[in-house]
């Protein structure tokens, strides 16, 4: 996608992902992501590290607070949800930037691994703890939408990811600088935030 | 004499009223491009799309009970289909069967939502928290669904596939497999892919069937168990690590290496020639014969 978006691709698969865009809705939702997160990256001064904690900016965004919840049912922007995410990845897309490494994200849309390894996974953690919170807040919304038993299936799967985490936290802690254990937890942490965005989204 | 009229009266009201038809029927007709994307949404109950080889979109079927109407809009080359429901309620049930033009590109969006999609040449994309989905027959497919099952066959170039805790399917077909499950199951067979990617978090994943020479298989999971059915007569380099789980292996003699934190197993049959890489946290990982 990133590759699309730089308009390296030869002119065939350039064609090719520009036809695919036209009609899946959720790459084409990356792709104007991911134009966002480079215009964003290419407006940060390169010496200039990002603010560690984007939490204040992204409840701003989403006015994720428990007397707001009808506000954010009503004014619920889609793109708001997006700069959610955005937000959550942007201090490492930053750095890739600077870098010009390839391959921001994956061909499915998660982050890639250049990015993901200089991406220290506890440190991180908070900051999509909140995002996911946030996620939560809405979701919390539009649960009567789905049928009890669908309520319960994605509950349960929400706690097998959260147990996912808790495992890896625990291996992390005893080899906080291993790379596959903090790719691994990017990773499942990008899955938590996609299983509630489909959810989210659906709902809606 | 006259309370017994009454009362026929009103019996004969209500029984009408249960009687009414709680399903408006459907039946409309669109031009189409044979190249034409046909958005459909339907938040509740079935769409089935069937490709035929004339130039025009048809819609079949009933609307649900509360369902407020069959919204059209667009143009020959997109077409978008509401199937339009109350937006704070239960949506109603609407069983719709559509007929697109084969070279047709197709994106349905649902809720409760079974999706059956067949001999569509184009892509296909689909999103529905419940209800199963089938594809037969796409170049591309692209599925997400939260709790329904989905059965993929024969695409020719690429499927992606998220689930959460529905059961996947893929079978056969050439080009790229992408799959990926919370706590679901997904198996994916095949004897002529090119690329296939599997990723669980909880859930189990399995391959079985063949890997042609510079193919790839990546397979990824923290708890959920990596089955790989591949024959030992299939050239393959294998790289399995787990950190915590546990490494089987039905195909060969060797043995996996032990660090303190990690066991590494590599080795490969039939001079090898295909790529497989595995990798979990505590996953079971079992290469199986076939």
């Amino acid at each position: 996608m990133d590759d699309y978006v730089d308009g390296l691709l030869d002119d065939g698969l350039q064609e090719e992902v520009r036809r695919h865009l036209a009609i899946c809705p959720a790459c084409a939702e990356k792709e104007r992501g991911l134009r966002r997160l480079v215009a964003d990256a290419r407006a940060l001064p390169r010496a200039m590290a990002p603010p560690r904690d984007l939490w204040p900016s992204l409840a701003r965004r989403l006015g994720a607070t428990p007397g707001k919840r009808r506000w954010m049912e009503r004014a619920w922007d889609w793109g708001g949800l997006a700069a959610a995410a955005s937000l959550v990845v942007i201090g490492a897309l930053a750095a890739w930037w600077s870098s010009r490494q390839p391959a921001p994200f994956t061909p499915d849309g998660t982050l890639g691994a250049a990015v993901r390894a200089s991406y220290a996974g506890l440190a991180a953690d908070d900051e999509y703890e909140r995002a996911d919170a946030a996620f939560l807040a809405v979701l919390e919304t539009r649960r009567g939408r789905l049928r009890p038993a669908s309520r319960a299936r994605v509950d349960a799967s929400l706690r097998a990811i959260d147990e996912a985490l808790d495992a890896i936290r625990a291996e992390l802690r005893e080899r906080p600088s291993d790379p596959g254990l903090n790719l691994m937890l990017a990773s499942v942490h990008q899955r938590k935030v996609d299983v509630l965005r489909t959810v989210v989204s659906l709902t809606s | 004499m006259r309370s017994t009229r009454c009362a026929l009266a009103v019996a004969a009201i209500l029984a009408a009223a249960t009687l009414a038809p709680a399903q408006t029927p459907v039946d409309q007709t669109w031009p189409a491009a044979k190249n034409a994307l046909v958005e459909i949404q339907n938040p509740a109950g079935s769409v089935t799309i069937k490709a035929w080889d004339r130039l025009e979109v048809t819609v079949k079927g009933t609307l649900g009970k509360g369902a407020e109407k069959l919204e059209f809009s667009g143009d020959r080359l997109r077409l978008h289909l509401t199937a339009k429901a109350p937006s704070h309620e239960r949506p109603p049930e609407s069983d719709l069967v559509v007929n697109v033009p084969a070279g047709g590109r197709v994106q349905v969006t649902g809720l409760s939502t079974r999706i059956d999609v067949a001999g569509v040449a184009g892509p296909v994309s689909t999103q529905t928290i419940d209800g199963g989905v089938t594809v037969s027959g796409a170049a591309e497919v692209e599925v997400k669904t939260v709790n329904g099952p989905v059965e993929v066959t024969g695409t020719k170039k690429r499927v992606q596939v998220n689930a959460v805790n529905g059961d996947a399917t893929v079978k056969g077909g050439s080009g790229t497999v992408h799959a990926s499950t919370v706590d679901g199951t997904v198996v994916v067979s095949g004897t002529a892919l090119e690329s296939v990617r599997l990723n669980s978090v909880q859930g189990s994943v399995r391959f079985e069937g063949r890997l042609p020479a510079g193919a790839s298989l990546h397979a990824h999971s923290v708890g959920g168990t990596v089955t790989l059915a591949i024959p030992a007569s299939n050239g393959v380099d294998y790289t399995v690590g787990t950190m915590s789980g546990t490494i089987k292996n039905d195909l060969s003699d060797a043995a996996p290496k032990e660090t303190i934190a990690r066991k590494e197993l590599s080795f490969s049959t039939s001079g090898g020639g295909a790529t497989v890489q595995v990798d979990t946290l505590s996953g079971t990982v079992h290469l199986v014969k076939p």
